[in-house]
């Protein structure tokens, strides 16, 4: 397996006049990888996940799959996305195995059906999901949502999997139980992942390489190989480690280019009265 | 969450159950001292602070099932006091205000009737019919105009403008079209329902997520397998009831439909009684449409929390 971006590029027709989502980005993802996009928001990190899976088309470049250019979307691209997708209207199991229904895929699937089905059951069993097959999506909650939804995904055997955020909806401890369940699905199924976060911490201990983006419009300015294993050998305590520190540390001089937020402001920050100094009822 | 729902529920009864047996076993401690222990029995039993209080006027906060009833209850009361209370007036006419026992009195009457069964019968069945034919056209159009934007171009803006001619003034071009039997009143009633139909399930199947059919896409669905996995499913409880919608308009167009030429129909005897100025069998008949129009609402809603179970509710 083998994904190349070849000098992609993506612009939007605004009122204002042209906005540019994604300045020509070219990059490419070995089989079994777990790449990551690190980024601002609006730096088109987004955009490049959208185009690879083929959801957008793009202005200028060319996505290729082993060889073969992106014209559309399609299930050797699976995608996670940062909203809850799963079908209301289906329980968990239903909407695991959504895609074995598919003609497509039908064509595709060289063990048939039930080995798909069997997989969608051993998926959601290894996503603690098992005792609630039955259901149905307004009954769960965001961290689980987004575990079927990564079910869901991996019952296809994608070629690759695009997540866009997926757990930017959830809070603190949920996602790092995610962000366990992903390494152990990755050690599990090594599947290739291209993955997209604003979250320097998560970034680098899920990922085998993170793609530093600039500040809109975005470009990749660092290509970062992460040095701490595969991911069956990563462990939450690999975040305190004074290695893990200092490549946060290097990235997150990246993203935050100058001395600080406050650049520039200081004459604005004078301009609103300190509240300590004057009362507001005189 | 739901797993746990219940078991707590259950943990509060037995809470109160202990708390109750506590009060019993004082209060049999305390035996002949007269004790204020009485108090804290009364009532349900409950102890006070686990009461909870009521916000009546709070925004779009619940209130509790028992007083929702009761209100409901009390609105038909309240109308139906105000009437006996104005029948009984000087300054009514009491040919427009017929008194409660007059009306009473006409319903004995036009209940024993049979002719009443087949005036029913003959409106059920034209607006069924109407409602059903623009059921059957105005979904699968309602669904492709909110699917394709070449058919929400080409419809949408014509529908919007149709659907402000008023259905009476139809009624000659109708009878021209379609004669005066059967086929003229059902085509009114489906004039008066059809085109807000439309509109009405290409707004529900806009509202399907976009994210829903991108994830189709990614997971292999072709276009087709999107409308018909996705689209259509995802819009069916905001389908069914634009349907309940239009079937409750369906029934406003009867008396419309039945100016022409009808010999039977309870819109067409409404306009007879009101040629002889006959008002309080009018009223009969306009509450019989009220408790018919109520009844199919009631079921049309039932069918959809059986049907649609998976839906959000409280968005409904």
């Amino acid at each position: 397996m083998k994904l190349e971006l070849r000098q992609l590029a993506k612009t939007y027709a605004a009122k204002s006049g042209a906005v540019v989502a994604l300045s020509p980005t070219s990059f490419s993802v070995e089989g079994g990888a777990f790449v990551t996009l690190l980024g601002p928001s609006g730096c088109g990190k987004s955009t490049a996940l959208q185009l690879v899976a083929g959801l957008e088309e793009p202005t200028s470049g060319e996505v290729l799959l082993d060889g073969a250019r992106v014209t559309g979307p399609g299930p050797e691209r699976g995608m996670v996305f940062q909203s809850y997708t799963l079908f209301p209207w289906l329980n968990v199991f239903e909407n695991t195995c959504f895609s074995t229904h598919l003609a497509k895929n039908r064509a595709r699937q060289t063990a048939g059906q039930p080995a798909a089905v069997e997989r969608a059951r051993s998926l959601l069993e290894l996503m603690g999901l098992t005792d609630f097959e039955r259901a149905y999506p307004r009954e769960l909650s965001g961290g689980m949502k987004q575990r079927v939804a990564i079910a869901r995904a991996l019952t296809n055997c994608p070629k690759v999997v695009l997540m866009d955020e997926p757990f930017a909806a959830l809070d603190a401890q949920t996602r790092e139980e995610m962000q366990e369940l992903l390494l152990l699905l990755h050690t599990h199924e090594r599947t290739t992942v291209l993955f997209v976060t604003h979250d320097v911490e998560e970034a680098i201990y899920l990922s085998s390489r993170v793609l530093v983006f600039s500040p809109r419009p975005g470009r990749v300015v660092r290509d970062v190989s992460v040095p701490f294993g595969p991911s069956a050998e990563r462990r939450p305590d690999l975040k305190l480690s004074v290695e893990f520190s200092e490549l946060k540390r290097e990235l997150f001089s990246l993203l935050h280019p100058g001395a600080g937020a406050r650049d520039g402001r200081g004459a604005l920050l004078d301009k609103l009265v300190n509240p300590t100094t004057r009362s507001l009822h005189p | 969450m739901n797993a746990v729902a219940p078991a707590s529920a259950l943990a509060g009864t037995e809470c109160d159950l202990g708390s109750r047996m506590a009060i019993v076993a004082r209060k049999t401690l305390a035996l002949d001292k007269g004790t204020p222990l009485d108090d804290e029995l009364s009532g349900s039993g409950v102890p006070r602070a686990a009461r909870e209080h009521t916000r009546w006027f709070e925004l779009r906060r619940d209130i509790p099932v028992w007083s929702y009833r009761a209100l409901a209850a009390g609105g038909f009361v309240a109308v139906g006091l105000l009437w006996a209370w104005l029948s009984q007036r000087d300054f009514v006419n009491p040919v427009f205000v017929p008194t409660p026992a007059s009306v009473w009195e006409a319903a004995g009457a036009i209940l024993s009737d049979e002719s009443l069964w087949l005036d029913v019968k003959a409106s059920f069945i034209r607006v069924t019919a109407g409602f059903l034919l623009a059921a059957i056209m105005g979904v699968p159009l309602g669904i492709f105009m909110g699917s394709f934007k070449v058919f929400e171009g080409l419809l949408q803006p014509i529908t919007e403008f149709v659907r402000y001619i008023p259905v009476p003034a139809l009624i000659p071009i109708f009878m021209v079209l379609f004669g005066i039997d059967e086929l003229s009143k059902i085509m009114l009633i489906w004039v008066g329902t059809f085109f807000q139909l439309v509109l009405m399930v290409a707004d529900e199947t806009r509202r399907v997520p976009y994210e829903l059919l991108q994830v189709s896409y990614t997971l292999g669905a072709r276009r087709r397998e999107v409308l018909r996995l996705v689209m259509w499913r995802g819009a069916r409880p905001g389908i069914f009831d634009a349907l309940r919608l239009c079937n409750g308009w369906a029934w406003t167009y009867l008396v419309v439909a039945e100016l022409v030429a009808a010999n039977e129909g309870l819109g067409y005897r409404v306009l007879k009684f009101s040629r002889f100025l006959q008002t309080p069998k009018i009223w009969v008949y306009l509450a019989l449409l009220g408790v018919i129009g109520l009844g199919l609402d009631i079921l049309f809603r039932a069918a959809n929390r059986q049907l649609f179970h998976w839906a959000d509710t409280s968005k409904r």
